[in-house]
């Protein structure tokens, strides 16, 4: 006795992205309930006719369904983000770095004057190392639920679009707004690559470099050292999904 | 469909609490489903959808407790058993004596007898 094909590709449907314990849980709890309506089936006319009602009864509760996914990945959501303000304590301190590095990048290429050094190789190794500090810190917020992959051809779109409004409308404003998108877009887009609390630690304090490198400005130097004894004193527990 | 206050137990799980103490212990999905119908009179089950996020917030709300079956029988998918807390024994009963109980509302003046 066997589940009716709309109701298994519903389930695999609405549970798709969920963490494998949730999907399992869910499939094997409806296979069971299916099995025990259809076991009631006394010869093949009563069972067709059975199998109908557990078809109307999976599309009578697909708005439940849906409704429950939401609870489930809002649950994860506030699991991971509780997990990650007490674990890392220090992870708004690093947003602060990571504006830091996103404004001082511009600072030199808006610098009309070219006082500052390294006006073009000098802006790419800063925003590189912003997207290392992104990338790390979005890995440690988004405990075990990121989400890397799904999001790539948005974040792609995101890249392109940045790229030909900063090279068709120009101008110092437009410019920062590009990197700032194109830093974020390059950070999802890696999120998805990076599993390692290791690595994300590591790309973290790679993201501090510019602000240590800075630092006769003092704040930012900082934060920075308060990152880097954040991230070496603190690890990463994973998000608990709920049931 | 109504939006729950907190503290208060929707209708539906008011039904799987009540059918879940009725069968006296343990209890899984269909056959709370098939109690419910006769309970209520309706002609059919309640949605897989529906009845499985009940009980998913009432286990969230640790008003049912449950354990999958061990070791799996042969012949059949493994059922998932609930059981009534003692919890949701009492969150119950509140809701039993909340639906019975007589209206808050002041009488209107002059309709007084």
């Amino acid at each position: 006795m066997t589940t009716p094909a709309i109701t298994q590709r519903w389930l695999r449907l609405y549970t798709a992205g969920l963490p494998e314990q949730i999907r399992t849980t869910r499939r094997d709890e409806i296979a069971s309930d299916v099995y025990e309506q259809l076991a009631e089936a006394h010869c093949s006319a009563a069972r067709r006719q059975i199998r109908r009602e557990v078809v109307g009864r999976t599309a009578r509760g697909a708005v439940d369904d849906l409704l429950w996914r939401r609870e489930v990945a809002r649950g994860m959501e506030r699991t991971s983000m509780r997990a990650a303000l007490t674990q890392a304590w220090w992870a708004p301190l690093a947003a602060l770095v990571l504006l830091f590095d996103i404004g001082f990048a511009a600072a030199v290429l808006a610098d009309d004057a070219s006082t500052m050094p390294g006006r073009v190789g000098g802006p790419i190794l800063v925003l590189l190392c912003a997207t290392a500090l992104a990338v790390g810190l979005s890995v440690r917020v988004a405990g075990a639920t990121a989400r890397g992959p799904r999001h790539a051809p948005y974040a792609a779109a995101v890249i392109v679009a940045a790229f030909l409004l900063a090279a068709t409308v120009g101008g110092a404003v437009i410019l920062v707004l590009a990197i700032v998108a194109i830093v974020a877009a390059l950070a999802v887009l890696a999120r998805g690559s990076v599993r390692s609390a290791g690595v994300a630690d590591a790309l973290v304090l790679i993201g501090t470099l510019p602000a240590l490198a800075m630092f006769w400005l003092i704040v930012p130097a900082l934060l920075a050292v308060a990152v880097i004894v954040g991230v070496l004193t603190s690890r990463p527990r994973r998000a608990v999904a709920p049931a | 469909m109504p939006r729950r206050r907190s503290g208060t137990l929707l209708p539906l799980e008011v039904s799987v609490l009540e059918a879940g103490l009725a069968g006296g212990g343990e209890f899984h999905g269909f056959e709370v489903a098939k109690t419910v119908q006769a309970a209520s009179g309706a002609q059919r089950l309640t949605a897989h959808g529906t009845l499985y996020k009940a009980l998913a917030r009432l286990e969230a709300a640790r008003l049912l407790s449950s354990r999958w079956e061990d070791p799996a029988p042969e012949g059949r998918p493994r059922r998932r058993l609930y059981t009534v807390t003692g919890l949701g024994e009492q969150a119950l009963t509140a809701a039993h004596r909340a639906a019975h109980a007589p209206s808050t509302k002041a009488p209107r003046p002059g309709l007084a007898t």
